[in-house]
């Protein structure tokens, strides 16, 4: 009875190992490249089969709006941080602050319509189903976060509404 | 003559051992302790034999698959079948898992951030 037993119970843990090991190498050796690189552009690449000729295109406009983005958020921060010392000194003219969060706004609003534009760009680079693909998946990835965001705040406002 | 000689002796024994055999029955009848069945005896005793004969078919099976296991015919393409499914499995999970790392970083490098 016993020997049986012990003989499947070793197939069973041999199998499992031999099938882990396969799996862990496997998924070892696609992963490990993409995780080392350095280019920003292996997603375009993998996910949109993009050819060289495409995708040097990409990365002459994706080279030309990261400056760009940089100094946006560069703004952003400042104007952000130039709100909080306004708020931390306790100032009573409210319409400095409104300005300055007026300014904030304005900042992320440019940021964002130039994120867009830069998305469209590429987007025009590629075979054009991939990017009407690709400007979906962007869209869906950077809007669709905040929509989902404002859906769920006016959800709460409404639910909160039917309370009060 | 002789014939009807034989024939009386030889009933005469069976009819010895009919009355032995009865006496006999009765000792034993006798003998034999009059104690109360438990109950459920009979539900339990089926029960243990049909245990038995599930216990018995589980070792067959163990056996004949230990055996099966064994045998080089089954064994190398187990394990063959084995390799190529967790090498396939973990390409696909790898790639997938590529691509999301891959996304990731584009998505940090085009995407603001919240601000």
């Amino acid at each position: 009875m016993r020997k049986p037993v012990l003989i499947v119970l070793i197939a069973l843990a041999v199998g499992a190992a031999l099938f882990g090991g396969a799996f862990y190498c496997a998924r070892y050796f696609c992963v490990q490249p993409v995780a080392t690189s350095t280019d920003d552009l292996d997603w375009l690449r993998m996910e949109f089969n993009l050819t060289e000729a495409h995708l040097a295109k990409i990365r002459v406009l994706h080279e030309g709006y990261l400056p760009i983005c940089e100094a946006n958020c560069r703004n952003i921060a400042l104007k952000k941080r130039e709100l909080k010392q306004a708020e931390a000194a306790g100032t009573n003219a409210t319409e400095t602050l409104r300005q300055l969060q007026a300014e904030v706004t304005a900042l992320r609003t440019k940021c964002q319509t130039e994120m867009l534009a830069h998305f469209e760009e590429v987007s025009l680079a590629m075979p054009p189903e991939q990017g009407q693909r690709y400007l979906a998946e962007m869209k869906r990835l950077t809007l669709g976060s905040h929509e989902q965001v404002e859906e769920s705040m006016s959800g709460a406002s409404e639910h909160g509404r039917e309370h009060h | 003559m002789v014939a009807g000689s034989v024939r009386p002796a030889a009933n005469m024994n069976r009819l010895n051992q009919n009355t032995n055999d009865d006496g006999l029955a009765t000792l034993l009848r006798a003998a034999r302790p009059q104690t109360e069945l438990p109950p459920r005896f009979r539900e339990n005793v089926r029960r243990r034999i049909d245990h038995g004969e599930a216990h018995t078919a589980s070792i067959i099976w163990l056996e004949a698959l230990a055996g099966w296991l064994l045998k080089p015919r089954f064994a190398i393409p187990s394990i063959a079948v084995l390799l190529l499914m967790g090498t396939l499995i973990g390409s696909l999970n790898g790639q997938a898992q590529a691509r999301l790392i891959a996304q990731e970083r584009y998505v940090a490098m085009v995407v603001m951030p919240a601000h």
